[in-house]
């Protein structure tokens, strides 16, 4: 080695060469001693450095001595091989036996992350799918009223709005003939929220089954708000509205009480900004869990916003 | 630690011939540098054992300029160290007894120097592993920096200061020995002197 032997200074500023260069010197690496070893003899604290590295080299040096003494003959080269090929061969012959012995039918099923995030991605379709169709703009009433009507129609409701004259009338046809319905859902040409209306004008709901529907007045116009109405829910019960405005601030649930008359009546501002539309609006009785709205209230257009369409509302669906 | 080319090629072709002549060269060494190491005779040549097949399994996919003595050490290392892990966490969750000692590391050598492998081994297998790596590499087998550099897989002068401190650390665990230990190691010396 190289006599360009490193140094460093101490806290007092005083030169000592670096503990591997000590090191070096102890087992005679280093080329040119002169410098460390005038060091040493003047400083103590490398002279305790030095005492406490030879110490230990020579302790270690019985390790070389334990080398050259140990034998190990119980394994000879060749086993050693043998063992090796024999080893290797075995494995090869397991992972064969492994391919072949796999019959199709008998396939075992790899759980592999690739067939997660493929699940994940179809469940995700699906979902969107269902929750596209829920929220689609025709209704289709799967169950509809018991009294007689067709079990199964499709309606789509344009009542105008209260404050802009409404006398709609209603036709109600059996589902697949594509016609539509202007009116309240369950065929009742008499449900017309009237503008001069107040407090509010609630349909009768198809044979006292719960309903929900726009009972809006010309003051909530002005104040840029709504009317919910509900009805045939049982008195006393405390339900629960769902209003969804998936362009704007959704309210989420809100709370109403039913009165005596199985009715309730709710004020939603909504603002004059046009982008909340479309509007979901469904109720559910918290008392009774089995009751709940017939139809989902969808408010399709506002009358403040402009080249709007009178309020859309309508059936959706029933239990 | 220089190898011929032809060797390593003829081993990357898996010839038989090649194969016994490497183990017949580095069985010996191998096996008692991973006893020194693990500090049992059954295990050591175990794992070499292993070694060897490992060699046999990756030497193809190795690189043509491949040292292949220190990539024998190196493999045989990790072996060593993966044993001791093991072996400390049982000891860790098993509450073993850490002072078993092999005698087969005892007897092997001139025995007024009994005494002193005992301790010497017993103080090795209490510093770190991959302390105790680097002087059982440097006083055991006589590997120089680089060479020791190549099998742990750092600079030369990471290795020199690595032995450096490693002989510090076990000077001053060397002389803090427990006075159970002292009489163990004492009257197994007598034992040996007596012919019991």
């Amino acid at each position: 080695m190289a006599g360009n032997t490193r140094w460093s200074r101490d806290e007092g500023d005083k030169k000592h060469p670096e503990q591997d260069e000590i090191f070096a010197f102890i087992r005679g690496e280093l080329g040119d001693t002169s410098a460390i070893q005038k060091h040493i003899k003047e400083c103590s604290d490398c002279q305790h450095t030095c005492q406490l590295l030879y110490e230990g080299s020579q302790k270690l040096n019985v390790l070389g001595v334990t080398a050259a003494y140990l034998r190990y003959p119980e394994r000879s080269p060749a086993q050693i091989f043998d063992n090796i090929v024999k080893t290797v061969r075995e494995e090869e012959q397991r992972s064969q036996r492994a391919i072949f012995s796999r019959s199709p039918g008998k396939r075992a099923f790899v759980l592999h992350p690739v067939y997660i995030v493929l699940a994940a991605l179809l469940v995700s379709l699906l979902a969107t799918g269902a929750v596209w169709a829920f929220f689609s703009g025709n209704i289709n009433v799967s169950n509809g009223p018991k009294d007689g009507s067709p079990s199964q129609q499709t309606v789509t409701a344009e009542p105008t709005l209260p404050s802009q004259g409404i006398t709609p009338t209603a036709t109600v046809a059996p589902s697949g003939t594509g016609t539509t319905t202007a009116a309240t859902p369950a065929s009742s040409p008499t449900a017309n929220p009237s503008p001069t209306a107040s407090p509010s004008p609630i349909a009768t709901s198809p044979a006292g089954k719960p309903y929900v529907q726009d009972c809006s007045t010309p003051q909530d116009q002005a104040a840029y708000s709504m009317s919910i109405c509900g009805q045939g829910f049982t008195p006393g019960d405390r339900v629960v509205l769902f209003i969804i405005m998936p362009g704007g601030k959704n309210p989420g649930l809100q709370m109403v009480q039913v009165d005596a008359s199985g009715q309730f009546k709710y004020s939603l501002v909504i603002g004059n900004n046009c982008r909340t539309l479309p509007i979901y609006i469904y109720a559910q009785d918290t008392t009774n869990s089995k009751e709940h709205s017939l139809n989902l209230l969808v408010i399709k257009s506002l009358a403040w916003c402009a080249g709007s369409s009178p309020g859309t509302q309508g059936p959706t669906r029933g239990r | 630690m220089a190898m011929d080319d032809s060797v390593v090629k003829r081993l990357r072709a898996k010839d038989a011939q090649a194969f016994r002549s490497l183990i017949e060269r580095l069985q010996q060494p191998v096996t008692g540098y991973l006893h020194r190491l693990v500090g049992d005779r059954e295990v050591a040549l175990d794992l070499t054992q292993d070694t060897f097949l490992q060699v046999y399994k990756e030497i193809g996919n190795t690189r043509e300029d491949l040292a292949l003595d220190a990539w024998i050490y190196r493999i045989a290392t990790n072996f060593g160290l993966r044993y001791l892990n093991r072996k400390r966490l049982k000891q860790f969750i098993r509450l073993e007894n850490r002072e078993a000692f092999d005698e087969s590391l005892a007897v092997a050598g001139p025995e007024d120097q009994s005494e002193t492998r005992i301790l010497v081994h017993q103080t090795l297998a209490k510093m770190n592993p991959k302390d105790a790596v680097v002087l059982h590499l440097y006083f055991g087998n006589n590997f120089t920096y680089d060479e020791i550099a190549q099998i742990v897989g750092t600079s030369s002068e990471a290795v020199r200061k690595r032995v450096t401190r490693g002989v510090e650390k076990f000077r001053s665990l060397y002389g803090t020995k427990p006075a159970a230990q002292a009489d163990k190691v004492g009257a197994f010396v007598t034992a040996r002197r007596d012919g019991r």
